[in-house]
């Protein structure tokens, strides 16, 4: 730096330096003034912004102070009035009481009174106000005699007080928080007025009722007191003792009120529950009664028992004579008795008789079905091997002439056989040992075989037969029905005429209707009941059947009843008759083996058939034989079973068939031969029993074992289809 | 029931303009009008227009630099307020002789103008006239340098009733300031405005005041001119615009808005609104009081309406929303919202709460003289709970 830089330098430095200073000195002299007098604008104004800060900060002081200061006031406030409200609340309610209300504290003063309080004891002339203590108040009280009477109340807690100017009051007090007394005075006067006259009132009503009541008694009763002056008595005790009411009332003396009536007063004199009775002279009678009571007073009662006693006597008068009238009545029911024992002793009589009749009636009834069946047998035993024979005859050659005799015998062996069943059938059914068995059954089965019968005959009649098969299940006797419907049959063919015969099946809803049609003569209407009479031919028969006892009818007429089918027939003379059996319905069986197949024979010839007959008829032995041989059958036939054991090896001969006869020799019977012969045998056969007893039992049985039953006498042609059935 | 009534009127005529105003206000039972007109009027005319239309009713009022009303700072009008009796009771003094005002008068005029209030009170209110519930308001003849004394001892005299005020001005011809009082005009005095109300209330003051700064002494002042011929020793102006970067050609009343000084007393800071140059020496005339030895600090701006806003809510949210706003609003922050365009934004204000007044040459605070700020009353449209 230059020495004229330095030199400005130096001058700047000093005017600064120079400045410096003076800056310093006013600054100096500012401070040590300190604010100077207010009169210097610059002061004032610093003066002020002082003043108005300290303001500021003693200002916000108190205002803080301030308003704590009106939040207590405030609450203070708040709670002033709310305790002026409480207070003012307080008073109002005990002001509105009725009662007088006291507060005592601990030491017995009075805090708070309400007027009721005040003005009671104004009212006695005694001044009360707050401080005075109660107790010695009391004392005064009762010191002036105002309370006359203090009862202690039901608890401690209520005694009631009766002044002496009569006024109830009940004290009900109770103790404080703070140890004082809270005291309330009920005047009860009223009340207590109130129960006094309600209670007089119920007593006067109880006493007018029960006077009522005993005024209303049918006795009279009378209330002795203890020192026997009449207290309460009755109406009917005045009446019956005569005494009046007046004299009652006026209260005299036991003895004097004795003197004047009949009725005993006299006490204790009767000792219960006894009584005595007393006549009147009027004729009354009295029951007297006395009760005497704990209290030592006395009741006696008078009622008026006359009556009863009357009644009494007319009771004893009808009782006497009651029993004379029983007396008499027993005798004549005596006498009747007697009689109806006797008769009682005849009937029993005629009773065994009866029994005895029966008996002897039952007896010739077994006798005669045993008859029935002796002949049936052996009646058709012999038929039946001369038709046996016959049988065979009928495919030999025989001179011509012989044909129409052997016709004619057959003809009149087959008649024969229909008598004689017809008989025995109608014989059974009188008997009434004919029960029918129902089962369930396709009818097809019965139908079927029988269509062919009669299909057979047709030719031999001329007459055109149609059949109309039908499956229906049916439930009733098959052999039954099998009958009645054979009898229709033949009775179509007989009185047919030649013509037409229909055997058909009309279903209905609960019942089967089978029907035999003819167009024949036909039967008028008036002989339409009469048809079904035994015996009983009508007109125009065939002269086939002429032969005919005229039973069939009434067999079947028997059977359906048996049955329980109704028979019915409609008949036009000169067009025909149709006759129908009612069949009821079976249920469909299980067993679904067509029979129909059994008939579509497979094998339709016995040729080099093995049969075994086992018969105690050499007759029927023979002429089976025959028949068999013809057939083309091996027959070995015997009469009992050794006889065969005889001929053949039981055990293992071989053999298609047995054929054995139900009644045998020796009381052996054709089931129990066949029965040991299949024993014996490692291979059954077959067994075809033949009998001629057409019991249920048997066919039963026969049925159970799977023995196929025909019944004597044997067609031929039946015989045949059986066997080849069997052999099936 | 109006609790105050607002007249503006923007006729030149005296006569026409008071006629418009007392259209407006006369329609209550009022205990007192307050106004603020233009200094361009033709005063002794509206002196006579104000006797005539209002008579005996009570008015006071002041010259302007400026109206502030709900339409913005307005330039030649008038504003007027009406305070109606069922809310208010009032009382006004004048103070004429400024330099002689001593403490003693300062009671006797406080005391006087209590009296007042209260035999009003009971009379027309019928309600206590109690100190919590009165603020006083002062209008100054600005152009005295007496107004930090007057101000002071008033204050204190007045037992720290809430105050404010401000001093009356013109259009920056600094001649022609006047306050009025019954049917006058004067200079060089002061009318003093106790109000007592049943609403709630607050007195505030703001400025914007943001950052300082620089600090330069004052090495020379006349206090009684309000001048500063030296800062730091040199000439006050050269300084000044020195460290603001400015010449001193080019300083002017916006210049000095914009760049402001403040002194710090206590922990706070105040401004020191400078007034103008006089090139003859290059010194400083201040709207306040200055002294040889106080440092001023260089200080900076923040938002000018963003304090004035935040103390409106403050008190909304305290006593409700106002019934009006009177304000005291300093020249140079007018010149400010000039210069920056906030016109909007102070139209939004003020008419948002209410606020009329004036734009000043001074504002007073609780007896503090103050510049370049915006001091006011707000009263609340609720009764105050005090």
């Amino acid at each position: 730096m230059t020495s004229e830089e330095q030199a400005q330098r130096i001058l700047q430095l000093e005017q600064k330096n120079a400045k410096l200073e003076k800056i310093n000195q006013v600054l100096i002299s500012r401070v040590e003034q300190g604010g100077g007098n207010q009169s210097d604008p610059y002061s004032a104004f610093e003066h002020s912004v002082q003043l108005a800060q300290q303001v500021r900060d003693k200002t916000k002081a108190l205002n803080e102070t301030l308003e704590a200061l009106e939040r207590s006031n405030l609450q203070l406030t708040n709670a002033n009035n709310q305790a002026n409200i409480f207070r003012q609340r307080f008073i109002d309610a005990i002001e509105s009481m009725s009662d007088a209300f006291v507060l005592l504290d601990s030491a017995g003063r009075i805090i708070l009174q309400n007027s009721n309080f005040t003005n009671f004891w104004n009212n006695s002339n005694l001044a009360v106000e707050q401080g005075i203590n109660f107790k010695d108040f009391k004392e005064l009280a009762k010191n002036r005699g105002i309370i006359s009477q203090a009862y202690p109340g039901v608890d401690q807690n209520s005694p009631t007080y009766q002044l002496s100017d009569g006024r109830w009051f009940q004290l009900n007090q109770r103790r404080t928080h703070e140890g004082g007394w809270v005291m309330l005075y009920s005047d009860i006067t009223a009340v207590k007025a109130a129960a006094t006259q309600r209670f007089e009132l119920a007593m006067t009503q109880k006493s007018r009722l029960l006077q009522n009541l005993i005024d209303n008694l049918a006795q009279g009763v009378v209330l002795l007191s203890s020192n026997h002056q009449i207290e309460v008595w009755n109406r009917q005790f005045s009446q019956m003792s005569q005494l009046s009411q007046e004299l009652l009332q006026s209260g005299p003396a036991l003895a004097k009120l004795q003197s004047l009536t009949q009725l005993d007063l006299t006490p204790n004199n009767i000792k219960a529950p006894s009584f005595k009775l007393q006549v009147l002279s009027t004729g009354t009678v009295l029951e007297v009664r006395e009760h005497t009571l704990i209290n030592g007073q006395l009741i006696k009662t008078f009622t008026d028992v006359t009556e009863r006693r009357n009644s009494a006597l007319a009771l004893q008068q009808a009782h006497d004579e009651l029993e004379k009238r029983v007396e008499q009545r027993t005798g004549q029911l005596q006498l009747v008795n007697n009689k109806l024992l006797n008769e009682i002793d005849e009937r029993r009589l005629a009773q065994a008789d009866l029994v005895n009749a029966k008996r002897e009636a039952e007896l010739a009834n077994r006798s005669k079905s045993k008859f029935l069946a002796a002949v049936s047998h052996d009646l058709l035993q012999p038929l039946n091997a001369a038709q046996l024979f016959l049988g065979s005859m009928a495919d030999i050659e025989v001179k011509p002439e012989l044909g129409p005799l052997l016709a004619g015998v057959s003809n009149s062996l087959i008649d024969l056989e229909n008598l004689i069943v017809g008989l025995v059938d109608i014989s059974k059914l009188d008997a009434g040992i004919v029960i029918a068995d129902p089962q369930s059954f396709s009818l097809s089965l019965l139908l079927d075989n029988m269509a062919l019968e009669y299909q057979q005959l047709s030719p031999k009649y001329n007459i055109d037969f149609k059949y109309v098969s039908s499956n229906v299940v049916v439930n009733t006797d098959s052999a039954l029905l099998a009958r009645i419907l054979r009898n229709l049959l033949s009775n179509a063919f007989r009185y047919g005429c030649q013509g037409k015969v229909l055997l058909g099946v009309r279903r209905k809803a609960s019942c089967l209707t089978i029907e035999v049609w003819d167009n024949g003569l036909g039967i008028a209407d008036d002989q339409l009941a009469d048809i079904f009479v035994e015996f009983k031919r009508l007109e125009g028969a065939n002269k086939a059947f002429s032969n005919g006892l005229g039973l069939g009818l009434a067999i079947v007429d028997k059977l359906s009843k048996v049955l329980n089918h109704p028979i019915k027939v409609r008949s036009t003379v000169g067009k025909g008759s149709v006759f129908s059996i009612d069949v009821p319905l079976g249920l469909p069986m299980i067993n679904t083996t067509d029979n129909r197949q059994a008939i579509a024979m497979t094998l339709d010839s016995l040729h080099k058939t093995k049969v075994w007959l086992v018969d105690n008829d050499q007759q029927i032995c023979d002429a089976m034989a025959i028949l068999l041989t013809k057939w083309g059958c091996e027959v070995i036939t015997a009469l009992t079973e050794q006889g065969l054991a005889e001929q053949v090896d039981i055990k293992a001969a071989a053999v298609d068939l047995l054929i054995v006869d139900y009644h045998l020799d020796h009381q052996i019977t054709g089931f129990s031969l066949a029965s040991s012969i299949n024993q014996q045998r490692l291979i059954t056969v077959p067994v075809l029993m033949i009998t001629a007893n057409y019991s249920q039992q048997l066919q039963a049985q026969m049925k159970e074992n799977n023995i196929v039953l025909l019944n004597k006498p044997i067609k031929p042609m039946k015989l045949k289809t059986t066997m080849l059935h069997l052999l099936n | 029931m109006a609790k105050t009534i607002t007249a503006t009127t923007v006729l030149t005529k005296p006569e026409l303009a008071v006629e418009q105003l007392y259209d407006q206000l006369a329609h209550g039972d009022l205990s007192l009008v307050i106004f603020f007109c233009s200094a361009k009027y033709d005063l002794n005319s509206l002196e006579q227009s104000l006797s005539k239309y209002f008579g005996s009713l009570e008015v006071v009022g002041c010259t302007t630099a400026g109206e502030i009303s709900s339409t913005g700072y307005g330039q030649q009008s008038i504003v007027a307020i009406g305070f109606c009796t069922e809310y208010f009771s009032t009382s006004v003094g004048l103070v004429a002789q400024l330099d002689q005002f001593d403490l003693v008068a300062a009671q006797d005029i406080v005391a006087g103008l209590t009296d007042n209030c209260r035999e009003q009170a009971m009379r027309e209110i019928n309600q206590p006239c109690s100190n919590q519930a009165s603020f006083m308001m002062t209008l100054l003849d600005g152009l005295s340098s007496q107004e930090e004394r007057f101000l002071s001892i008033l204050h204190s005299a007045a037992n720290e009733m809430p105050h404010f005020g401000g001093s009356a001005a013109d259009d920056i011809t600094l001649a022609k300031t006047h306050v009025y009082y019954q049917g006058h005009f004067y200079q060089q005095a002061a009318v003093v405005i106790l109000v007592n109300t049943r609403l709630a209330f607050d007195v505030f003051s703001i400025n914007h005041l943001e950052m300082p700064g620089e600090k330069m002494v004052v090495t020379h002042a006349q206090p009684q001119s309000r001048t500063v011929f030296e800062l730091n020793g040199e000439p006050a102006a050269l300084e000044y615009a020195k460290a603001h970067n400015l010449t001193v050609q080019e300083l002017n009343p916006s210049v000095f808005a914009l760049h402001p000084v403040a002194v710090k007393v206590g922990d706070r800071y105040f401004f020191r609104a400078i007034q103008r140059v006089n090139l003859v020496d290059n010194s400083l005339s201040f709207y306040c009081a200055v002294d040889t030895g106080i440092v001023l600090t260089v200080v900076s701006l923040g938002d000018i309406f963003d304090q004035l806003e935040t103390k409106m809510n403050d008190i909304v949210k305290r006593y409700g929303e106002p019934e009006l706003v009177l304000g005291c609003d300093c020249i140079l922050r007018k010149l400010e919202v000039e210069q920056k365009k906030l016109q909007p934004v102070a139209v939004q204000l003020f008419e948002r709460y209410n606020i009329l007044g004036f734009n000043t040459y001074g504002e007073h605070f609780q007896g503090i003289h103050l510049n370049q700020t915006f001091t006011g009353v707000f009263i609340a449209g609720a009764n105050g709970d005090k």
